[in-house]
């Protein structure tokens, strides 16, 4: 695959395109043409290369989740992916991250916010694929959301600050 | 993930956001896209627009088919706005945003990252010598039946999706 290039040397990159059309015999045959390439190349494909692909897909949901104006997503959803990217069990990866069992528990279930010695030993046990900092934004994005939502607490302080500035900027 | 003006290769933090049926109608009408994308009412359509603007600048359907015997992703339209076609005019990179995201699609629903199409004759060397699909069998006049496998899915996504706007140009 060529890469993209610099300014003014850029490659024609417009695939614009429509399947073509045809008859419904002809797309079960173009589809079963695919299916059995695709059966034939399943045995080819790596254990490191699903790892790979779940690690970039969880890697962009992340970085999606740092862009987001609202979300449902949690830092321990991305945990919890994480974990299923090596179908690992509570237990097991407490005991790989050197963690009790409960202490991870408290934070799957968003109980507790991991600390910096938990975020390094993510890296760590990701082989820096997932840096320290990427967890650490994405808890400090999931307060940021919270913050943003909490009409309650925005109330509640607006009665007790005096006085407020009055310039908007 | 970024798309880069290919007159002074500045670039433009994007995301890709699902098309709503609302949408769809709308598309039609402006003089952006020639395809009729009306006709994929309730169907998975997908756009690429710059991070936190409403207009796209490219839009894609894909087909998941999980049936036994099949399980990959087609991606059955593609096309990038007007504005944005040619060597010279407007932003690149648009089409292999997309790309990448079929790939990174067909991991999330089972499919190894495995992605297929068929492209018309003229286009399908452009998918294999820039984004690497591999040529499974032509259909003659129909076209190319061209396939992404797992290694290939994954240097698109690293290309095109995990690719940082900060990131030095090689």
């Amino acid at each position: 695959m060529s890469k993209p290039k610099k300014e003014n040397q850029w490659e024609e990159d417009d695939i614009s395109f429509q399947s073509p059309s045809m008859t419904e015999a002809e797309k079960l045959e173009n589809w079963s043409a695919f299916g059995a390439y695709r059966q034939q190349a399943k045995e080819k494909v790596s254990d490191k290369d699903r790892l790979r692909l779940r690690f970039l897909r969880l890697k962009f949901r992340m970085n999606e989740y740092l862009n987001a104006q609202q979300s449902d997503y949690r830092f321990y959803s991305f945990l919890v992916s994480y974990m299923k990217c090596f179908n690992l069990s509570g237990k097991t990866f407490a005991d790989e991250i050197n963690i009790t069992p409960s202490e991870l528990s408290l934070i799957l279930h968003g109980h507790r916010d991991p600390n910096r010695r938990i975020m390094m030993r993510l890296e760590i046990h990701s082989n820096y694929n997932f840096p320290a900092p990427l967890w650490y934004e994405v808890l400090a994005k999931e307060k940021a959301l919270e913050l943003k939502d909490d009409r309650a607490l925005r109330k509640e302080e607006e009665a007790v600050v005096r006085p407020k500035i009055k310039v908007v900027i | 993930m970024y798309v880069q003006d290919k007159q002074t290769g500045e670039k433009f933090e994007s995301e890709i956001r699902r098309v709503t049926d609302k949408e769809l109608p709308g598309l039609n009408k402006s003089t952006r896209y020639v395809f009729d994308w009306s006709k994929y009412k309730g169907q998975e359509v997908y756009k690429l627009c710059l991070l936190g603007e409403k207009d796209s600048l490219g839009l894609m359907r894909v087909v998941d088919h999980p049936e036994q015997g099949f399980d990959f992703l087609e991606v059955d339209v593609i096309e990038v706005s007007n504005e944005n076609k040619g060597k010279e005019n407007g932003l690149g990179r648009i089409g292999g945003c997309l790309l990448a995201y079929a790939a990174l699609l067909s991991d999330q629903y089972g499919h190894d990252g495995f992605v297929f199409l068929v492209a018309k004759n003229e286009k399908a060397p452009l998918f294999h010598d820039k984004f690497g699909f591999q040529y499974i069998g032509s259909i003659g006049v129909l076209g190319e039946r061209m396939a992404s496998e797992t290694s290939n899915s994954i240097e698109l996504i690293k290309t095109y999706l995990e690719a940082k706007i900060t990131d030095d140009d090689e």
